[in-house]
């Protein structure tokens, strides 16, 4: 991962389906080149890391204090979404 | 805590959706038949015309629809896919929609002992091959998150088993086969299908779709554990006590159920009105809304001395009945369609790589809030009606079945425009 790159943050933390996974595919579609994704949600959104690996998306995951959870996307090394 | 869904073994599109487009039509074959026959409809519950009307809702709308989302919601909550799902599927929806027109048609037009046997063998046959295969997914070991609805999927499997068990003794004896206490077993058979199956399993998947899709906190985990066995154990007691006439201890079995249906609607509605943000309460909410304050106010009828306030004691048990089948389960399948089905075409398009991203609609756009707040306001105004025509049968009970009809070709049309844009999309 880039240490320098530029992170666009969302929080999709007080939506119900499927707007957390319609606004984080929006943003995605927008995200500059190299920049990666920091979301805010309030549940571990599944439904989207099959889509965020077919189209070529890396994530993690990290569980959150307050039990919601931080997700960051961005492109893959060696693919171009 | 909350859950983790996990679609990674989502089922195809064409596993569910049959069901869910089915379903209308079924209702909208008993809006027909109150239609049709007006006041003859609600006079009594044992009418053949009632029943008729009772097993297309039941098992045409609600166990068809229950069914379908079973396939769809045990792969993606508690990652167990049941076996074989696409046969099991075409087989079950088959038996199911062949066994409930010939059920409703021999018990509303009297086709005779050899209807029943064959209603008999097909919806038994479609339980069983569903029990197996719903059986074998959830015998295998789940993620401690989904261990509730798991659990709640077992106890209203078995309690359909039961309900199955005893319709099919019943409708046996309709076709000339064995002797039995008709009305006695059919109480039983009634109230392990709408208590035991629909409401426990109606409970147990509102405890996943309710904060998924309404926005709400999680369940207490307490009520989610515990719900499904209490009201599986209190109807077994309550069977018992029927079937020695012990009416003591039916009457406190009864009392258990009843405490904890209250339970569950009022931590709901209590649910809904905190939702996250406050937001302005959209169709679901208030159809799951409509549901609960229809489950409170069967269960206080139930314990009414209503044959002080009116002079038919026959319309106690029809409004119950109505109250629970058509306001309560009918009110929250009918809201879960307008959330369900248009996530599984979005899911389904966006899943899609070789469709461009420009041409997926919005899951608003596949089945939107104006679709869905205008098929509710019939549906309100039908239900309205029908509550009343129990009371008033001979001038309410036609109204109410036109108001229904409507509702429920709006139903039927705006499921099946979702498929069709699926269709288009994917076939463009």
């Amino acid at each position: 991962m880039n240490a320098i790159a530029d992170t666009v943050r969302i929080d999709v933390s007080a939506l119900a389906a499927p707007e957390p996974m319609e606004r984080i595919l929006d943003a995605l579609a927008v995200l500059p080149p190299g920049a990666r994704l920091q979301v805010l949600i309030h549940r571990e959104p599944f439904p989207l890391y099959e889509i965020l690996d077919r189209r070529g998306w890396d994530h993690r995951t990290t569980r959150r204090l307050d039990a919601r959870y931080d997700l960051v996307i961005e492109a893959m090394a060696c693919s171009a979404p | 805590m909350q859950r983790a869904l996990s679609y990674a073994a989502m089922p195809a599109l064409r596993v569910p959706l049959p069901f869910m487009l089915a379903a209308p039509c079924f209702a909208l074959a008993a809006a027909l038949l109150l239609v049709w026959h007006g006041e003859a409809a609600l006079v009594l519950r044992w009418t053949p015309v009632t029943l008729g009307m009772t097993h297309l809702v039941v098992l045409g709308f609600l166990t068809m629809t229950i069914v379908g989302a079973l396939f769809q919601l045990l792969p993606v909550t508690a990652g167990v896919a049941v076996p074989l799902a696409r046969q099991v599927a075409v087989f079950c929806w088959c038996a199911l929609a062949l066994g409930t027109a010939v059920l409703a048609a021999a018990l509303g037009l009297g086709l005779g002992a050899t209807a029943f046997r064959l209603a008999a063998g097909l919806l038994g046959s479609a339980g069983f091959v569903f029990l197996s295969a719903i059986g074998a997914a959830i015998a295998r070991p789940v993620p401690a998150g989904a261990k509730p609805l798991v659990e709640g999927v077992r106890y209203a499997a078995a309690a359909l088993a039961i309900t199955i068990a005893i319709g099919a003794a019943l409708a046996l004896y309709l076709g000339g086969v064995g002797s039995l206490n008709a009305p006695l077993l059919t109480d039983i058979h009634a109230t392990w299908g709408l208590v035991g199956w629909v409401i426990v399993l109606t409970a147990t998947v509102s405890f996943q779709v309710i904060p998924m899709f309404q926005g709400t906190a999680t369940y207490p985990r307490l009520l989610e554990t515990w719900l499904p066995p209490l009201v599986f154990a209190l109807l077994f007691g309550w069977s018992a006590a029927t079937l020695f006439d012990a009416a003591w201890w039916r009457l406190a079995c009864e009392v258990g159920i009843g405490a904890l249906l209250l339970h569950y609607a009022v931590t709901t509605v209590a649910w809904l009105r905190g939702r996250k943000g406050k937001r302005k309460p959209d169709t679901g909410t208030r159809y799951w809304l409509l549901a609960m304050g229809c489950l409170l106010l069967a269960v206080l009828l139930h314990f009414i001395p209503f044959e002080l306030l009116f002079d038919s004691v026959d319309a106690l048990p029809l409004l119950t009945g109505v109250l629970v089948i058509v306001g309560c389960a009918m009110s929250a399948v009918n809201g879960m369609l307008y959330k369900i089905v248009p996530f599984l075409v979005w899911y389904h398009l966006v899943h899609d790589e070789h469709l461009p991203r420009e041409r997926i609609p919005r899951m608003s756009a596949v089945l939107g809030e104006a679709q869905a707040g205008r098929q509710w306001r019939w549906h309100l105004a039908g239900l309205a009606l029908l509550v009343l025509a129990c009371l008033f049968p001979a001038v309410l009970a036609r109204p109410a079945g036109l108001f229904l009809m409507v509702s429920l070709l709006l139903l039927a049309r705006d499921v099946a425009g979702a498929a069709l844009l699926y269709a288009r999309l994917r076939g463009a």
